[in-house]
């Protein structure tokens, strides 16, 4: 490895601590403005929750089983969103049917649905419900504009050489497609964390983050719930570099 | 086979491009369509191809399976590499592979082989419309379809291009229609010349280039285009 580049990865760490620590700092100020713990309650105390938090096997024994609702919600919400887009993408009789309905789940208050879920389904299957519903308008109406910017003029090539079909959507519509899945795919994970944990608040599934932070609101007990929340956060962070690195890996349009 | 259009008419909106034009191309021989910009030859190469619909007439003697098309533009799959961008119009219609050897020979023709694994984008303008000549060649079909492929290019790289296409008309002798608004190349690259205004599409002229002094023949069409 070269020397700059070592210096690079330095000043980026660097930075990024600074930048940390600045937050911190402006969370410690606020703290001690208010100047009282159950409303913000001091970094440190939270910290030191945290560390107390995973320290326990229950702990990620949590972390797992809402960060399998989330994927599972997510991936239905992919599969489904990615097939339907597909179809509606391709077909403008398809598209004027489902896009009403699309419009309809992407104004609805979240916490409508939840309600409504919460009678449908049982505690451990409202997250995933909610995930799926959330994310699905998000990844149909990308998968349709991916489809609708299709190159024609590739389109148009293929047909006049008789390209199967097959090879078609293989190497022009779904390359095309990646980078609009991709962009879905980090704004929707970005959202199922945050729906999902809401419907866990409502619906006390057992072994879930929104069951623990609704506990440590009835409890009263706020750097415990600032830690979940930052559990939270740390989750959806990870995810969404996980997914950059993969996309960046994968995409066909690094080139 | 001789390619024959019988009375074709063709519009769009309220833009008469055809109105019952007729043509005959004959078979074996390397057709120019000469006009200007806008007059209607990319339009009537799109409806040879199928690309576009007709409003009435005939088209007769042409497989629009069997036309392999060089577009102004390149049109190369950006995420796919020179040599996969041939593969993708060969082949089968997707069942078998290529015909390795046929496309080795492609690709020595347009001196692309060093080049076979680069990505368009890795390519200049000129490279990549011999991508673009090198996908036609390797389709191998009846009807070799030309429009406007050097348009840009500057002259020795246009001549340079012009040579492959001659070389593999030389070799495989497809029907070569293709469509220019350059009096050089039309006289260096075909074999019959029909001069076209429009629109609507109708035929000024028709010149033959086989057997005649070439500067003789670009007086002539110069004339014609003149009178246009």
């Amino acid at each position: 490895m070269r020397a700059s580049t070592i210096t690079d990865k330095i000043m980026k760490v660097l930075r990024l601590l600074l930048i940390t620590a600045f937050w911190v700092g402006v969370w410690q100020v606020v703290h001690l403005i208010i100047g009282r713990d159950i409303y913000v309650p001091s970094a440190f105390v939270v910290f030191d929750s945290l560390q107390d938090l995973v320290q326990t096997r229950e702990f990620w024994e949590i972390v797992y089983a809402s960060m399998v609702r989330v994927l599972i919600g997510v991936m239905i919400s992919f599969l489904l969103g990615v097939s339907f887009g597909i179809i509606a993408g391709l077909n403008k009789w398809v598209y004027a049917l489902f896009n009403p309905l699309m419009v309809v789940i992407k104004s609805t208050p979240v916490i409508s649905i939840i309600i409504v879920a919460l009678v449908w389904f049982t505690s451990s299957n409202v997250p995933v419900f909610i995930s799926f519903l959330m994310c699905f308008p998000i990844i149909w109406t990308n998968t349709v504009t991916g489809i609708q910017n299709v190159d024609q003029k590739l389109l148009q090539m293929a047909k006049v050489y008789q390209v199967h079909r097959r090879d078609v959507f293989l190497k022009i519509y779904l390359p095309s497609l990646t980078p609009f899945m991709n962009a879905a795919m980090i704004t929707a994970l970005g959202l199922a964390w945050k729906v999902s944990v809401a419907a866990e608040v409502l619906s006390h599934p057992r072994k879930a983050i929104g069951s623990e932070l609704y506990t440590s609101k009835a409890y009263l007990d706020s750097p415990t719930l600032f830690a979940w929340t930052l559990v939270v956060v740390m989750l959806s962070l990870i995810f969404e570099f996980v997914l950059a690195r993969l996309v960046k890996k994968w995409s066909p349009y690094r080139r | 086979m001789n390619i024959k259009i019988t009375n074709l008419s063709k519009g769009f909106g309220k833009l008469t491009i055809f109105d019952d034009f007729s043509l005959t191309l004959e078979s074996g021989s390397r057709h120019c369509l000469f006009g200007p910009s806008g007059c209607g030859k990319t339009t009537l190469l799109n409806l040879l191809a199928g690309l576009e619909t007709k409003e009435s007439g005939t088209i007769e003697g042409i497989d629009q399976r069997k036309i392999a098309y060089v577009f102004q533009e390149e049109r190369l799959i950006p995420w796919l590499t020179v040599r996969e961008n041939i593969e993708f119009v060969v082949g089968e219609k997707g069942k078998s592979a290529p015909d390795v050897a046929h496309l080795e020979a492609i690709l020595e023709l347009v001196e692309l082989t060093s080049f076979q694994n680069h990505y368009p984008s890795e390519l200049s303008g000129g490279m990549k419309q011999r991508v673009s000549l090198a996908r036609a060649f390797a389709y191998n079909g009846e009807i070799l379809v030309l429009d406007e492929p050097f348009k840009g290019l500057h002259h020795d790289l246009k001549l340079k291009l012009m040579d492959y296409v001659l070389k593999y008309w030389e070799m495989e002798r497809p029907h070569l229609i293709f469509t220019t608004h350059d009096v050089e190349e039309a006289v260096y690259l075909s074999s019959d010349i029909y001069v076209l205004e429009g629109p609507p599409v109708s035929i000024k002229a028709h010149t033959q280039v086989s057997g005649r002094e070439k500067s003789a023949v670009i007086e002539e069409i110069l004339t014609t285009m003149r009178r246009v």
